[in-house]
């Protein structure tokens, strides 16, 4: 790992002394002594005259210096001087000098020298992340406070579809923006939403709150300032967290936010999930039945709660096709002129689930949840299955194996036909 | 053997729902023995927002299955492949109700002037009323009665006739009454299929929306099985085009292993005919249509032995029969079944005759 100093190293370091003199154009300076003889003495002149020798002024006389207690011997001048790879001005400040950048003091004070630097958010030698969540980066940024984010689902917006009341499993996982490692211990929250108008319900939650998806799961907890339908729910070793999504009865699109809310952990991801019965189609318009009352384009059946209320399953709506087309027949068959057309009222709405006739998120309207039930009229209205007809429409639907019954008392009788013949 | 079978049929469905049957606290389904009707006690719906507080609610379910109904199943072998099958019903005596619908569930074909769809997949809205009129047309209905042939939940078709005007109490076959003129025309030869006979019931209804939860699940085992059973022949056994007398042959082997669970044929007798079964098999695989029409007539043999009187065209699976049939307790195949395989394995004896060239006789019609 490079070393480098930190832009704001320094330090100060003492000034030495230095013997120095020029011989004969050749200067000689040392802080040792016997250095600085041993290079005045090596100068000779061009008459071979041995250097170190001078006349120091008002002396009259010559002086030679020489190492040690040789006669004639005396020190040369003397100075003060800043060390190596540092300044200062010893004239005016003659202990003290500061070390030029990137030199600092060396650990007597009396050199600068190159430091053993360690990056940023980096100690030791080797160089090594400070304590408290630091994690390396590069030899120039050196180390940084660890992050952690949400990593997965990615992208994943939309979750697969899932019946009404039955579950889904979501997970996301938390780790390291740095490592990618997994996190453990890491709390995300998860909150859970409903889009109000979906899944076929135009109505609001003036009646009632709508079901939102419970969760079933041995690591999250209810928000613990009850926030509804949100929960804490913390991550395992490889960084995974999440539940069992139960979803409610009612169909819809439902919406799961995740947001990491540990420290220094962010992220968050919104996906959404349709609650709901797939496979349900309109009923295809038929001669042998109506969907509309008679002499008018208002459906039978349809609210402003519930505006689409035909929606059946491929199969089912044949059967119907099928027994729609027996009745009419068999009215043809017995001299009837005009037929009665069968006058369809509510099958399921367009995701199926709960079809809350209430507007309340509840039943009374019992089945019609999967596209397999129908009701028929058959009261005094217009359109309803004479009297007369009932017990043969009855058997009708048991050749074709649609099981019928009467609901709804006398005002609002009306055959129920499990037209797959079984129960939802 | 037969009466055996129907005892089992009967104790399955009485098993059902002999006893009180309890869902949430206050419902029930009890069985009224001196009627036959069911007594539900159920929760039924709530009120707007007071959907918690459900009241206790009543109705009473009329089982359809206050007959005991008899056929008569017949079925010849006409040109052009075609076998007729022709039934004859009759409401024993003691029935309290009225015999209102008659259907098999599945045939595996009929002729018709148009394929008629045999898997539910295979239907088109766009032409199934059209269908539905040919496959009606495709049957023999008798006056009064009204004919539906509609695709079964099975691979095959639905047959089946209700009596067209139900609007009394007591409309439909009455008890002690027999009606014949029921059938149809096949390629297909025969197996022993299951006809369901319903009586004419009360519609089940509620004030409400009925109940839910586990008393709903005990209910709908009763409206779902709310029919009697009985042994008829249908076509069942598919003739491949062109005939190959090996493939049908393997064919009218694996119906018999289902008459064993039927026990409608003895096990061991069922090994003793497979023998016979796998050498004509082979013999027709090997080109040795000598060989196998011998190993034919060795199984029909065994079969005539069981069942001497089994040609007889007037058997009338009446009341009385019933009776007959416990003298033949020790029978080792039914005599249903061994009409049905003696006629299946004559069908094959002649189709080889046929491809052979040596059977130019024209009264192979009737049997």
């Amino acid at each position: 790992m490079a070393m480098v100093k930190p832009a704001n190293a320094s330090g100060s370091v003492s000034t030495f002394i230095v013997y120095s003199m020029t011989v004969w154009g050749v200067t000689c300076t040392s802080a040792d002594l016997a250095v600085f003889a041993a290079c005045v003495t090596s100068v000779e002149n061009a008459n071979g005259q041995q250097g170190g020798c001078w006349v120091p002024p008002g002396s009259g006389r010559e002086f030679c210096a020489f190492v040690g207690s040789e006669p004639g011997w005396a020190y040369p001048p003397t100075s003060l001087v800043c060390p190596a790879n540092s300044t200062g001005t010893p004239a005016t400040n003659p202990t003290t000098c500061t070390c030029s950048d990137p030199y600092v003091p060396d650990s007597t004070g009396t050199s600068c020298v190159l430091a053993n630097y360690c990056p940023a958010n980096m100690s030791g030698s080797p160089c090594a992340c400070i304590p408290g969540g630091y994690v390396f980066i590069s030899d120039e940024a050196g180390c940084v406070q660890e992050q952690f984010t949400i990593s997965e689902p990615k992208d994943q917006t939309k979750i697969p579809d899932v019946e009404p009341g039955s579950t889904a499993e979501i997970t996301v996982r938390v780790t390291s923006v740095q490592t990618s490692q997994p996190k453990q211990g890491a709390v995300v929250r998860f909150h859970i939403d409903a889009d109000i108008t979906s899944g076929g319900h135009d109505h609001g939650e003036e009646n009632g709150r709508r079901p939102r998806g419970t969760i079933s799961s041995d690591n999250c907890v209810a928000e613990s300032g009850g926030t509804p339908d949100t929960y804490d729910c913390t991550t395992g070793p490889q960084g995974y967290t999440g539940f069992t999504f139960n979803a409610p009865d009612v169909s819809g699109t439902q919406t799961i936010t995740a947001t990491c809310i540990s420290a220094a952990c962010s992220g968050s991801i919104t996906s959404n999930i349709d609650v709901k019965v797939g496979g349900l189609w309109p009923i295809p318009d038929s001669v042998y039945y109506s969907l509309t009352e008679d002499g008018s384009s208002k459906v039978i059946g349809s609210t402003t709660n519930h505006t689409s209320n035909h929606y059946l399953t491929s199969a089912a709506s044949m059967k119907l096709w099928r027994l729609a087309a027996d009745f009419y027949n068999y009215q043809v068959l017995n001299g009837v002129m005009t037929p009665t057309l069968l006058h369809l009222n509510d099958a399921s709405l367009k995701w199926g689930g709960v079809f809350d006739l209430d507007a309340d998120w509840d039943e009374p309207h019992a089945e019609h949840r999967r596209g397999t039930v129908i009701d028929v009229r058959a009261n005094s209205s217009p359109g309803a299955i004479p009297d007369a007809d009932f017990s043969a429409f009855k058997a009708m639907a048991k050749l074709l194996k649609v099981d019928p019954h009467f609901e709804g008392g006398s005002i609002n009788q009306h055959f129920h036909l499990r037209l797959l013949n079984r129960k939802e | 053997m037969r009466s055996l079978f129907w005892m089992v049929c009967t104790f399955v469905l009485s098993a059902t729902i002999a006893l009180p049957v309890y869902g949430a606290p206050g419902e029930s389904i009890v069985l009224d023995p001196s009627t036959g009707d069911y007594q539900i006690t159920y929760l039924g719906t709530g009120s707007p927002g007071n959907k918690k507080n459900k009241p206790l609610r009543k109705t009473i379910f009329v089982p359809a299955t206050k007959i005991n109904p008899t056929i008569e199943s017949s079925f010849k072998w006409r040109g052009a492949g075609a076998i007729v099958y022709s039934y004859s019903v009759k409401n024993g005596s003691t029935s309290r109700q009225s015999l209102a619908i008659l259907i098999f569930d599945p045939v595996s074909d009929i002729v018709s002037s148009v394929p008629l769809p045999k898997r539910n997949e295979d239907v088109d809205i766009n032409t199934i009323a059209q269908i539905d009129n040919i496959g009606r047309d495709s049957i023999a209905t008798p006056r009064g009665w009204y004919g539906s042939v509609t695709t079964s939940d099975e691979v095959g078709l639905r047959i089946g006739w209700m009596f067209a005007s139900l609007n009394s109490a007591n409309a439909g076959l009455i008890a002690g009454s027999t009606q014949d003129g029921f059938g149809f025309s096949s390629k297909d030869i025969p197996g022993i299929g299951t006809a369901q006979f319903s009586g004419h019931s009360p519609i089940l209804g509620y004030v409400d929306e009925g109940p839910t939860g586990e008393i709903a699940d005990q209910l709908e085992k009763l409206t779902q099985n709310d029919f009697i059973t009985r042994n008829a022949v249908v076509p069942t056994i598919a003739v491949s085009n062109p005939f190959d007398a090996a493939v049908l042959l393997e064919r009218i082997q694996t119906q018999t292993h289902s008459w064993i669970d039927k026990q409608l044929l003895d096990a061991a007798f069922s090994s003793q005919l497979d023998r016979s079964f796998q050498s004509a098999i082979s013999a027709c695989r090997l080109n040795q249509p000598r060989v196998g029409k011998q190993e034919i007539q060795t199984m029909r043999k065994l079969i005539e032995k069981e069942q001497p009187n089994m040609g007889r065209d007037e058997e009338h699976e009446s009341d009385k029969n019933q009776e007959k049939n416990g003298d033949q307790k020790s029978a080792l195949i039914d005599r249903l079944a061994a009409r049905v395989l003696d006629f299946d394995l004559e069908y094959v004896t002649k189709r080889m005759d046929d491809d052979d060239g040596k059977h130019t006789s024209t009264s192979q019609n009737d049997r």
